[in-house]
């Protein structure tokens, strides 16, 4: 024993312990034999140094020995393990149904994982297409604060700051609705970003008026401007204004971050950037977006307390102005990590129970061989020779399944780019690269290294005399143990995996069934902008609005039209105080607010928002007529508890109007999203004239003919006006609860497969078992066991594995769904239906995984089994 | 398993020389060419080349097995021991080598 271990240990030592040590040693070993060369040439009388001269041309160089004992193991190895590699593939060959549906099983299992990793590393560990990312804060300030504060940081190594206009282009191809970004010139370089062609703003585009200037996005240039290169110096038209293109940025570049917004979208990316001094009100805007790179060494948390510091220094008064600053590369990755970790659990966990079900049939079939091995064993192959063989056969199936896994993976990552929300951001850009393949590769080696764990353990432990002595069709119950074991564990895994897919299923059909606050029936809508060029003043707009709606109210199949600036699960707009006639408050800060919103005459009949009470707006509610609001219920219910507002009269922007109507609540940034308030002004008599409108048409017809009815109608009006957006409001609806389907649909799958895979391993032992007892169960039948006897005798032992499993499963599931209750709406985490769900759903899968065998086993004829010897 | 080794006698033969002088106790590579040479009457010398290479197969093969020790000098030597499955080699390589000495023999022996 001490021996066997001395010469496992020398193996060991040569595969792990660092040429250099080694080559050390047999130094050493050759020093000590070229001594006593000379100590031999000098007892026969030479002298030291002839003796020494002698012993060294005798020995030769020690260099070359060196090689040779390198080549010695080097050759031995690659020998040994090409053996053993085409003895397994053989034995593979000889059972094809088992190998192919171990690679099956294997290249699923890998493959699943592969296309996960890849969406993994393009969502959350690609870095953002920045220099060095990782020093990007982002903050908000006025633009005078921005001044001050980036002037006197320490901290900020720069900064940039930027806001969203819209613009219509008439240059390319097709009039353009695009969204600008209106950009300081120092806000690239902060990024650490050079223009693909041309060159970035200069301080003078940050000052209104700036000269007429753009850069370009490299898709829109790609798409509107073919790619050509000669664009830089040309002008297009942008508002009807001819602009200079200044410059094309890069290729990969995006901007502003993917940052998850409120309402679930990612900000979108604008085509144009202009100067900004492009934006007449730029300084005056709110709260602007800033950009900073930080000086090397600090933290966002020292920046933070370093500008509050700076605004605070003149500040008279108790309050302290807060700036809280976010790290970018954090920012975009933390709302995404749960929904990661959660998929790259799950199908690990696949993966898993396809090695326990593999490692569970490799069990088996060694144990087959038993015989084989015995005899090998008895006739002198070392231990460590069987060893390897298994390991062999492992990596063989290893390498099989990865490089199949390859090819699912690439299968899977196209299906999964189809499903993928486009709140998913840089999804798209998940592919099979490098790192993406070394996981596969990686998986491979360490699935082929778990899958013959157990039966190298089995076939080291068995005793070549007893596994000669005994028949080898003998049941085996060390063998069989193992297998419950891991037939439990898959069962286990299975259940966690059904428990998560079940919260997230159930998690979504919640969703759905959220009362949104309107219904939306067929509904097609439009987003419009009206260029104030050619429209100048607002009776302008507001006839261009009146002549849509007559045309496409003309149109069959339209049941009524009406338009809005800020459609539901749209983009969000400000909020705005007002004020009650008649109370008073004490302080500012305590007036009623509210989303302020321009509506159309008809637009909550085409929506179908009820109305509580009174009326909603006509086409009398004109610029010149009485001044009227429509309130949502929550402000309503809020400043007129349990009554009707209608008739009171509040304040807002300076003019004082009467309460005509109370329309229901509307979950504005989607389902997931409490109600909030909203002040629901005509559309005739707000303050300023918005321009950016969303035409929304209830149909009775074909949702696809009613789009292309909605454009021409348009056209027909104004065939330079840009329509964006043209979509039904069910798409709309599908997109705000994508993310929710898309997690539904992956963990749920992973669920089915895993429980499959349970099944069959469920099935794999259960046949083993029968197949080993036959004959024992010939006797028994011979000796009056009732046929269901027998079949109670396998379900309820197959029930036992499954019972043991589950309840470990379940065990585990508790804390281990916790980490869902982020992606969670309107489930608890330990819902009951969803538990009881799975209870059910694994235990008939069970039955039915383990009747086929048992039934087999009724059906023994005793004549049969006992002749089967 | 015994592997086959027609054609490469010389080889096949310094394994089973080596084999058989640590049949006497456990050695280092000096002494078992001094061994070999002196039982062989120095008809047979062995090339240090050569030497360590096979020391180190047999090492891999699990036949024999090393060990650092002190010699009578009180030198620091790698010492080279017999394991069991060396055993059975040496009766292996030893059977093989009587059947084809006798070979030899027999057609050397053979009346003209």
């Amino acid at each position: 024993m001490r021996e066997r271990l001395l010469t496992m240990w020398a193996r060991v030592r040569a595969t792990l312990f660092s040429r250099a040590m080694r080559d050390a040693e047999l130094e050493e070993e050759f020093a000590f034999h070229l001594e006593k060369l000379v100590e031999r040439n000098r007892a026969r009388g030479m002298s030291e140094a002839e003796a020494r001269r002698v012993a060294r041309l005798t020995f030769g160089g020690t260099e070359r020995f060196r090689e040779d004992v390198w080549d010695v193991e080097r050759s031995r190895w690659l020998e040994d393990f090409w053996q053993d590699a085409k003895h397994a593939v053989r034995l593979l060959r000889r059972t094809p149904a088992f190998s192919f549906a171990a690679i099956l099983t294997l290249a699923l299992g890998i493959g699943a994982n592969t296309a996960i990793f890849s969406v993994v590393d393009a969502v959350l560990l690609r870095p953002l297409p920045y220099a060095e990312p990782g020093e990007l804060v982002s903050f908000h300030a006025q633009y005078d604060n921005y001044r001050a504060w980036t002037e006197a940081s320490r901290v900020l190594e720069s900064a940039g700051t930027y806001t969203y206009s819209l613009g219509n282009v008439t240059a390319g191809r097709e009039p353009v609705r695009v969204w600008t970004l209106a950009a300081t010139s120092s806000l690239l370089p902060t990024l650490g970003v050079a223009p693909l062609l041309g060159r970035n703003f200069s301080a003078t585009d940050d000052v209104h008026p700036s000269p007429p200037r753009v850069m370009l996005r490299h898709g829109f240039w790609q798409t509107q401007f073919g790619g050509r290169r000669d664009i830089v110096g040309r002008t297009i038209d942008v508002n009807g204004v001819p602009h200079e293109v200044i410059g094309v940025l890069p290729r990969d570049f995006e901007f502003p971050p993917p940052i998850r917004l409120e309402n679930g979208t990612v900000p979108l990316v604008p085509d144009l950037w202009t100067g900004a001094g492009w934006v007449p009100d730029f300084a005056q805007r709110g709260a602007l977006a800033i950009i900073g790179r930080l000086q090397d060494g600090f933290t966002p948390l020292q920046l933070s307390s370093e500008l509050e510091s700076i605004a605070n220094a003149n500040r008279a008064g108790p309050e302290r102005v807060r700036v809280p600053v976010s790290a970018v590369a954090e920012a975009v990755v933390a709302p995404l990590r749960p929904a990661m970790v959660a998929f790259t659990a799950a199908i690990a966990l696949v993966l898993l129970v396809a090695c326990a079900n593999l490692g569970s049939m490799l069990l088996a079939r060694f144990t087959t061989r038993g015989r084989e091995i015995a005899i090998r064993r008895s006739l002198g192959a070392p231990r460590g020779r069987i060893l390897r063989q298994v390991l062999a056969e492992g990596v063989v199936l290893g390498l099989a399944g990865s490089l199949a896994g390859l090819l699912v993976a690439w299968l899977l990552l196209q299906l999964l780019l189809v499903y993928a929300p486009v709140e998913l951001p840089r999804v798209h850009q998940a592919t099979l690269n490098a790192r993406v393949l070394l996981v596969a590769l990686t998986l491979g080696a360490l699935s082929a290294t778990l899958i013959t764990l157990l039966p190298a353990w089995s076939a080291n432990r068995r005793d070549p005399r007893s596994a000669l002595g005994t028949r080898g069709s003998g049941a085996d119950t060390r063998t069989v143990r193992a297998q419950s074991a891991l037939v439990a564990a898959e069962v286990a895994l299975a259940v966690v995996l059904l428990v998560a897919g079940g919260l997230l299923l159930r998690s979504f059909v919640a969703l759905t069934r959220v009362d949104p606050g309107f219904a939306a029936g067929t509904l097609v809508t439009a987003d419009v902008l009206i260029p104030s060029d050619r429209y100048a003043d607002r009776s302008a707009t507001l006839h261009f609005f009146d002549a849509l709606e007559q045309r496409l109210g003309a149109q069959p199949g339209v049941t009524s039209v009406s338009a809005i600036d800020r459609l539901p699960y749209g983009p969000s707009s400000s909020q705005t105080g007002f004020t009650i006639v008649g109370r008073s408050v004490a302080d500012e800060k305590q007036h009623p607010r509210g989303w302020n919103t321009a509506a159309r005459p008809g637009y909550f009949r085409t929506m179908r928002i009820p109305l509580v009470y009174g009326r909603e707006f006509t086409s009398a509610d004109r610029e010149d007529a009485a001044p009227v609001v429509v309130l949502s219920r929550a402000l309503a219910d809020r400043y007129w508890p349990g009554r009707s507002p209608v008739g009171e009269r509040v304040v807002v922007w300076g003019v004082e109007r009467e309460i005509v109507g109370v329309a229901a609540d509307v979950r504005h940034f989607g389902p997931t999203q409490p109600v909030d308030p909203i002040i629901y002004l005509p559309q005739a008599q707000d303050v300023t004239t918005r321009r950016m409108m969303t035409i929304v048409v209830q149909t009775s017809s074909d949702r696809d003919r009613m789009l292309s009815v909605v454009r021409d109608e348009i056209r027909a009006l104004d065939a330079q006006l840009p329509v964006s957006n043209l979509r039904s409001f069910e798409s709309l609806q599908t997109e705000r609860t994508a993310n929710q389907r898309f997690q539904a649909l992956l963990v749920g799958s992973f669920a089915a497969l895993g429980l499959l895979l349970a099944a069959v391993g469920i099935y794999g032992v259960m046949s083993y078992i029968v197949a080993q007892r036959t004959r024992e169960i010939g006797v028994r039948v011979a000796l009056g066991a009732s046929r269901s006897t027998v079949v109670r005798h396998f379900l309820s032992r197959a029930l036992r594995i499954v019972v043991i499993g589950a309840v470990i499963g379940l065990a585990c599931a508790v804390p281990l769904t916790r980490f869902l209750q982020s992606m969670l709406f309107g489930v608890p985490l330990l819902d009951r239906i969803t538990y009881a769900g799975v209870i059910v759903l694994t235990g008939a899968l069970a039955l039915i995984a383990a009747w086929l065998p048992a039934f087999r086993a009724a059906r023994v004829q005793p004549v049969v089994a006992l002749r089967a010897e | 398993m015994p592997e086959a080794r027609t054609g490469d006698l010389i080889k096949g033969t310094l394994d089973l020389l080596i084999l058989k002088t640590l049949q006497l106790g456990p050695m280092h590579g000096w002494g078992i060419t001094e061994l070999i040479e002196q039982r062989s009457e120095n008809a047979l010398s062995v090339n240090q080349g050569s030497l360590y290479p096979a020391l180190h197969r047999l090492v891999q093969r699990g036949w024999i097995r090393s060990e650092w020790r002190q010699t009578e000098n009180a030198r620091r030597a790698r010492y080279y021991m017999l394991t069991r499955s060396g055993r059975a080699q040496l009766a292996r390589e030893r059977a093989q080598w009587e059947r084809l000495s006798r070979g030899v023999d027999l057609i050397l022996n053979a009346e003209a």
